[in-house]
């Protein structure tokens, strides 16, 4: 089953979504 | 998100297919001051050129996530003056997430574009007309009805 695919850093995040034509979402989170 | 939002084949697919996704934890790092993040989870949708476009506070439901998206790629289209587009992903809100959190407030832009691409300020009077029917003590019913008197 697929799943969603995390990139590890905003800037590899902006330089995909420049390349893709999309929007970065960032999902900020504290797992305490 | 991880136990229920993003497990959601439904998110799945949307997220791959419209958005490069990351999380960032904000106990190990900061956020960049430019987000001003204060409260998680903060789900912020941001351009390439590091333009925040779009955001939203606190826990959402698989519909309620890919309804505060489909929002904020509206939201996006609105802020780069693309009026179609906008009302493309808006009208996904109110046609597939109209109970969600985020079809308040994109009806009322759908109404505000098909009133800038008019000119017409009788097109708000459709908007005000479901807002009133939909969600008639929201927030954004409140703000739409300064049309009223138009």
């Amino acid at each position: 089953m697929e799943s969603t695919r995390w990139v590890g850093s905003l800037d590899e995040a902006k330089s995909q979504a420049a390349g893709d034509g999309k929007l970065v979402l960032i999902d900020f989170f504290n797992p305490f | 998100m991880d136990a229920v939002t993003y497990p959601d084949e439904r998110v799945v697919t949307y997220m791959n297919e419209h958005v490069v996704s990351m999380k960032a934890n904000i106990s190990t790092e900061p956020p960049p001051g430019q987000f001003n993040v204060q409260w998680t989870p903060t789900f912020v949708l941001v351009d390439a050129e590091d333009k925040d476009h779009h955001r939203t506070v606190g826990w959402l439901s698989p519909e309620d996530l890919i309804a505060s998206l489909f929002h904020g790629i509206g939201q996006t289209h609105i802020d780069r003056g693309g009026g179609s587009s906008a009302r493309t992903a808006l009208q996904r809100v109110m046609s597939d997430y109209l109970d969600s959190d985020a079809a308040p407030e994109a009806l009322y832009l759908s109404g505000v574009v098909r009133h800038k691409q008019s000119d017409d300020i009788h097109e708000m009077n459709e908007t005000l007309t479901q807002l009133r029917e939909k969600h008639p003590t929201h927030e954004w019913m409140n703000r739409a009805s300064v049309h009223e008197s138009d």
